[in-house]
């Protein structure tokens, strides 16, 4: 059986929970960039990180000229 | 040397700060929990003599400033299919974690913590009544569990309230498939409060602000980095979580009026806290509202949207941090 919100979060289990959970929001999880689904990590030695994000810059880099 | 205490999963502000102490040529070293517990990194503690040797440099002797990123978290180290007794070995193995963690963080309780660990573990409710002693306006909030108590407060609101959670891990994503589902902050309207249980779970209730638009603050000791999120639909109650991504908001660079940033800092001040991400709104009428204050904190969304180079800042600060000799460290800032 395909679990889904309802079975999981069913009204039994809902009386023990706070109210924000009675309003759970269902989002599409490609569109949750905060959940990196969509993301490749790879490693870094030199960041002494295992997983690793080369994030690309928003916008043109300003102020790189040395001070 | 500068010690970022991290996480071994993904932490997106951490490594972009690791870029400027690598390119300035710092000092630094990293270590997680699963560096130490399961991937066993060469780690030697002298009990007796309180020194602490990981890849067989001495801490005590080499660290400055400890920069504290998300390291003490619980962690499964068996899983429910490996072993019928998964969840008491994790709970065992987790309290053998916290004993060792209490030992290493006292170890080094003489070096400069950005921010000093007793400061970081905050109570967002307790928070707002400190914001509030330092002239911050802060919404009603109650802590109600009934529906009676609910429609009281509700009407005393003019009718706008809505309800979040005490804690930030109560916004933890829970994953079906495709689908993600999350508790986000809520707007309550009469019909929803009819719809209540008579008694539930003790819940957080505020007043629902008449807010023009959000201000996000990142604080680096004394500098401000603030972002005003701006909505071309107008405000939504809804949680910065749901439209993070959505094109018609916009982030841009704001400059604080200069007594909400004697008011901030004088509260980051007297909560000990060298950093932190500051949730402000402005309401309709010109009045700032303080909401939350997390001393860890996100940056790198906002600042990578106003160009504001926050992890540079950061970066630089602690390389400041790190060049002091101890003397000139402020006591007053250690664990």
């Amino acid at each position: 059986m395909k679990l889904t919100k309802d079975i999981v979060f069913n009204e039994d289990l809902l009386k023990k929970l706070p109210l924000t959970y009675h309003f759970m929001v269902e989002l599409n999880r490609e569109d949750s960039s905060e959940l990196k689904d969509q993301k490749r990590f790879s490693a870094s030695a030199k960041h002494q990180s295992s997983e690793y994000l080369n994030k690309a810059t928003y916008k043109p880099i300003s102020g790189i000229l040395p001070e | 040397m500068i010690l970022i205490l991290g996480s071994d999963s993904f932490e997106q502000g951490t490594d972009p700060v690791i870029d400027w102490l690598i390119a300035s040529n710092a000092s630094f070293l990293k270590i997680t929990l699963d560096d130490l517990f399961k991937k066993y990194a060469p780690l030697r503690i002298d009990v007796n003599q309180g020194k602490i040797y990981y890849n067989d440099r001495c801490l005590n002797d080499e660290v400055q400033v400890v920069w504290y990123r998300h390291f003490d978290q619980k962690k499964q180290f068996v899983s429910k299919q490996e072993h019928q007794f998964s969840m008491q070995l994790n709970d065992e193995l987790n309290s053998e974690i916290a004993t060792f963690n209490r030992y290493f963080f006292e170890s080094l309780k003489d070096k400069k913590w950005v921010s000093p660990l007793s400061n970081i573990q905050v109570n967002k409710l307790l928070m707002l009544n400190k914001a509030a002693s330092k002239g911050l306006k802060v919404p009603e909030s109650r802590i109600l569990n009934t529906k009676d108590a609910v429609s009281a407060f509700l009407q005393e609101c003019s009718n706008r309230l809505i309800i979040k959670q005490f804690s930030d891990v109560s916004r933890n994503y829970y994953l079906f498939e495709e689908k993600a589902y999350v508790s986000l902050v809520k707007g309550i309207s009469n019909e929803d409060a009819l719809k209540l249980p008579t008694q539930f779970f003790p819940t957080l209730f505020q007043e629902r602000l008449d807010t023009d638009f959000e201000i996000r603050v990142f604080y680096v000791d004394g500098q401000f980095f603030a972002t005003a999120i701006v909505s071309e639909n107008g405000y939504n109650v809804d949680d910065r979580k749901k439209f993070a991504n959505d094109k018609n908001v916009h982030h841009l660079p704001y400059e604080l009026p200069a007594e909400m940033k004697n008011k901030l800092s004088s509260f980051m001040k007297e909560e000990g806290l060298l950093m932190g991400g500051i949730d402000l709104v402005k309401c309709q009428d010109g009045k700032y509202y303080f909401l939350e204050v997390n001393p860890i904190g996100q940056y790198l969304f906002e600042s990578n949207k106003c160009n504001f180079h926050i992890p540079k800042a950061i970066a630089e600060y602690l390389i400041k941090e790190d060049q002091k000799t101890p003397y000139e460290t402020d006591q007053r800032h250690c664990l």
